[in-house]
């Protein structure tokens, strides 16, 4: 038969439909499909039992709950805990992308010592433990030759620090700069809590409450249920300061005032408050504070000052006198470097509306008790100002000591003017417990890694802001610590028993264990059903039953609303009159920077984790350049552009940006980011953008004599 | 053009407060560890950063001291007439589940980009280059995402997996897994939201809080005049805000009171 054309169509039309018809093809293509896409460097998934561990982040002070999930015993996400009353479910991008940090690789792997050529050795703990106490021998007996600071607020790890050093013969025991210290100006014992949730009017002057200022994920979940969608909103929010940062933008009304200068807008009001009858006979500095608000602060002093109409300021009284439980929130918009006077004076008008101690008011808030015998008292190390004590021994006013141990902080990095910590450091033995490589630890001659909070036992007393006093624990959600890390707990005790020193305890666990047991002192519930603020609206809560180790360490709350011990308040009206903000300007350094601080930046201690950087957007950071933020109107008047490149420079030090565009910027302002610019760490934060600490300026303010840097002023030019 | 049209009987959809949303990002980073992406070294490059989740930032664009900023948080808009699920050569991305999530199977894309360059929301992100993670970190990966090589299109599901775990808790209680209630199934975003900004639910259950929501006046949905009819609205009170859900001419009012 020969191949006609009709045929060879019809055989090739038959083989066309008959392949269609075998699954050799499509099995192919699906089979190529999947094998192009499974390469051996592409990580599979590892499948396993999942479970949550109940625990509490350490990351930043704010002491919310986080559940971690895990599979097989490995942490993979890190969830809100609904049973927290502090964080209520809800959690920060900084505490979302916790677990994630277990693998950083700017983590310390084991015990490093500094070597000759600067380079860091890993050396056994053995070693490293034989080498702290060598060098703390040396120490010993002099006064404050020994100094601690410590990043962390909250934990009970800072009485061990502080009762090795007085075993050594040192007091020198430091915190981090934060918002407890100038309240600890105000009031010496306890400290000062603010009652969100019951609030139906909160007027902040200055703090970040939405972003990074005490107990931020609580203070979200208020303002959130208080703006519930589609209804009424139960507690209106206003935010008084110069920018418009996250809570500037999100709280209902946002009022632009010049910088560092809330505390004069808050005395403007108390005009209008006092010139309407409004007393506060509790206090018995009333006559002096009202004289002094009455002929200083007047509607146009007030304005000419803060740059806000005396309309405002009238209206801004009248909405405060209309509100059933108005709070007024003192505060610094980066929760540090503000000075007393902003802070006094926010508080007195608390004060005017009898606001101590009831629903929705400022709350006196008990310190726990403490546990390790020879501890000071927390009052006592609160109060201290460290950026003061290091500006002395770099000025050589005060004698350098032998040697600091630095826990949990970051203060080569994250000080106003780091140059100068670097003064004060030289030549003195540095001793870092820190988990990640940061500026601090880069320096450091001995480096003793603690674990990561998700492999140790730690705690969380009181947080700053929170409403109610609290204790959560914080629990190893992995079985073994993934590096050669110690617990700093277990560290100080061991070496404090081979300098024959009794800190009364074996480990940390039984500190931690104590620490439970000495709640039972104060008055208290674990939160259940009932949170700490409808308990102060009348809710009826049981007291502690049972076991309560047993209970906190699976991850319940202990909570107290009871008044600590009767509390005479004071107006401030001394402070007041004597750190008034000074009316004059600045033309070396004419304009005025507004730092910003945010989780998603990380905190005072972790560098931005790798998981936040896609929420940094475009006009945050390009590459290695971050961006200051400047409304149009000041950009023109120093010939800048958008995208421009920016020299900013501060009495001692520059910091090289982009111009952002951003009109809820004031005039002559400029808005920088805390957080960038690192020069430790890893390649997810290293060289990414400046480091605003270097433009800050620290000045004592009048009166309190404390050191102060978040109204700090530069100059910009083009670069 | 939507060549087909497909009815369902539970929407799945959001309802987002920009007027609650403080823009922290949360929900960006939830996403993210919840669905396996790998970290970024640098992601200042939006063309070629990852994010199922973005948090926008809106200006009324009015100078100093009247400027108002607001948030919107965009996952994938679930379309209802998705533009995306045409023009898929091999079928990789379909809505045809009840739900009405529009599905992403990667194994299956082929990398072309098509529904890419459709999606007018710009939700779909391209796998230029093989996710890396740092020694150890893949140890985080959890057990209900697959990892995603090089040359696939990947774009937000609403945790459909959640969605799945919530059919299964369903079946076993012996609950109808067709008729989930609104706690059953909620996207990582939406649990960890610390203002709770986001409400989730089926928008087609009148008991379902998204339901009434997207009937406020107050509600809108991103250009909604290109018809796509996404399961996702956004939620103001502030009119310059739903005035930027699309592009209005000067005289055009928008929706609300």
């Amino acid at each position: 038969m020969a191949l006609n054309r009709r045929s060879f169509l019809t055989f090739a039309a038959g083989g066309v439909a008959g392949t269609l018809f075998t699954p050799v093809i499509w099995k192919s293509i699906d089979d190529t499909a999947i094998w192009t896409q499974n390469w051996p460097w592409i990580p599979r998934l590892e499948y396993g039992a999942q479970a949550y561990a109940a625990t509490t982040c350490k990351l930043c002070p704010a002491g919310c709950g986080l559940n971690i999930r895990t599979v097989s015993g490995r942490p993979v996400a890190a969830e809100g805990r609904t049973d927290h009353p502090l964080s209520q479910g809800g959690i920060c991008p900084l505490g979302s992308a916790a677990v994630q940090l277990l693998y950083l690789p700017a983590r310390i792997k084991g015990p490093m010592q500094k070597q000759a050529d600067g380079t860091h050795q890993p050396i056994s703990w053995d070693e490293a433990e034989a080498l702290l106490k060598e060098k703390l021998a040396e120490q010993r007996g002099k006064e404050d030759a020994v100094v601690c600071v410590s990043g962390d607020e909250n934990g009970t790890i800072n009485e061990l620090f502080s009762a090795l050093l007085g075993g050594l013969g040192s007091e020198a025991c430091y915190q981090m700069p934060g918002e407890r210290q100038v309240a600890s100006r105000v009031l010496r014992q306890g400290s000062i809590g603010y009652d969100l949730e019951n609030a139906d009017f909160v007027l902040a002057f200055g703090p970040d409450l939405l972003d990074s200022w005490g107990t931020i994920v609580r203070n979200k979940k208020a303002f959130g249920a208080a703006h519930p969608i589609g209804e009424e909103a139960s507690a209106k929010y206003v935010y008084v300061g110069p920018m418009q940062n996250i809570t500037g933008g999100a709280a209902d009304q946002w009022i632009a005032v010049a910088p560092g200068m809330e505390g004069v807008l808050a005395l403007g009001i108390a005009y209008h408050l006092l010139q309407a009858g409004l007393t506060a006979p509790q206090a018995h500095d009333f006559v002096s504070y009202r004289n002094q608000v009455i002929n200083r602060y007047t509607p146009d002093f007030v304005e000419r000052l803060t740059g806000v109409t005396p309309d405002q300021v009238a209206k801004l009284a009248e909405m405060l006198r209309n509100a059933d439980r108005p709070l007024i929130v003192p505060g610094s918009s980066i929760a540090q470097g503000g000075g007393v006077f902003g802070f006094a004076a926010a508080l007195s008008l608390n004060l005017l509306f009898n606001n101590v101690n009831v629903p929705g008011g400022i709350q006196v808030l008990p310190d726990l008790p403490t546990v390790v015998p020879g501890a000071q008292d927390t009052a006592l190390i609160r109060a201290r100002d460290f950026v003061a004590y290091i500006q002395s021994v770099a000025e050589g006013r005060t004698e350098k000591p032998g040697l600091y141990m630095v826990y949990e902080a970051n203060p080569l990095f994250a000080l106003p003017q780091p140059e100068v910590t670097a003064l004060a450091f030289e030549g003195s033995y540095l001793v870092s417990f820190s988990t990640f490589y940061d500026e601090t630890a880069a320096q450091a001659d001995l480096l003793l890694p603690t674990p990561t909070f998700m492999e140790r036992f730690d705690d969380v007393q009181t947080p700053y802001g929170s409403g109610f006093a609290s204790y959560s624990l914080t629990r190893p959600v992995i079985r073994q610590p993934i590096f050669d890390t110690k617990p700093t707990g277990e560290v100080v005790l061991g070496v404090a028993k081979a300098l024959d020193i009794d800190l009364g305890f074996t480990s940390f666990d039984k500190v931690l264990e104590a620490k439970v047991s000495a709640l039972a002192e104060l008055e208290g519930f674990l939160v259940e059903s009932v949170q700490p603020w409808e308990a102060r609206t009348g809710e009826s809560v049981s007291a502690v039953s049972g076991n309560p180790w047993r209970t906190i360490s699976r991850g319940a709350v202990w909570a107290s609303i009871a008044e600590p011990f009767p509390t005479e308040m004071l107006l401030g009206s001394t402070i007041i009159s004597q750190t008034a903000p000074p009316d004059s300007e600045d033309w070396a350094f004419p304009v005025s920077l507004v730092s910003m601080d945010s989780r998603t930046y990380g905190s005072r201690h972790i560098a931005i984790p790798p998981f936040c950087l896609p929420l940094l957007h475009e006009q945050e950071i390009q590459g290695d350049v971050f961006y200051v933020w400047m409304n149009s109107a000041t950009a023109r008047s120093y010939g800048l552009q958008a995208e421009d490149k920016v020299q900013l420079t501060g009495p001692s030090g520059s910091c090289l940006a982009r111009v952002r565009i951003f009109e809820g910027v004031g005039r002559n302002m400029v808005a920088a980011p805390l957080g960038f610019g690192h020069t430790a760490w890893d390649k997810f934060s290293r060289n990414k953008g400046d480091n605003i600490y270097k433009v800050l300026t620290v000045r004592r303010e009048p009166g309190s004599n404390l050191a102060v840097w978040a109204d700090s002023r530069v100059r910009i030019a083009k670069a | 053009m939507v060549l087909y049209l497909k009815e369902f009987k539970v929407k799945w959809g959001m309802v987002i407060d920009l007027d609650r949303c403080t823009g922290c990002g949360a929900c960006m980073v939830a996403c993210q560890a919840e669905n396996n992406l790998a970290p970024p070294v640098d992601a200042s490059n939006k063309r070629y950063s990852m994010t199922w989740m973005l948090v926008y930032q809106l200006s009324n664009k009015q100078p100093y001291p009247n400027h108002d900023v607001a948030y919107m948080p965009r996952p994938c808009l679930q379309c209802g007439k998705p533009n995306c699920v045409p023009v898929c050569p091999v079928i990789a991305t379909d809505k045809n589940q009840e739900g009405g999530i529009v599905s992403m199977v990667n194994a299956r894309c082929i990398g072309c980009r098509y529904c890419q360059a459709a999606c007018p929301y710009h939700a779909r992100y391209f796998n230029w280059h093989d996710p890396v993670w740092p020694e150890g970190m893949e140890k985080t990966l959890t057990q209900d995402v697959s990892t995603r090589p090089r040359g696939v299109v990947e774009k937000c599901l609403y945790c459909h997996h959640r969605f799945m775990y919530a059919r299964d808790k369903a079946r076993i209680e012996g609950r109808d897994p067709n008729a989930l209630a609104e706690d059953d199934y909620i996207p990582a975003c939406v649990e960890m939201c610390p203002t709770n900004a986001i409400t989730f639910g089926d928008l087609a259950n009148p008991e379902h809080k998204v339901h009434k929501l997207s009937k406020s006046p107050y509600a809108f949905r991103l250009l909604e005049r290109l018809n796509t009819d996404p399961q996702l609205y956004y939620y103001s009170q502030r009119e310059w805000v739903r005035r930027q859900g699309d592009n209005f001419l000067e005289h055009e009012t928008v929706g609300g009171v």
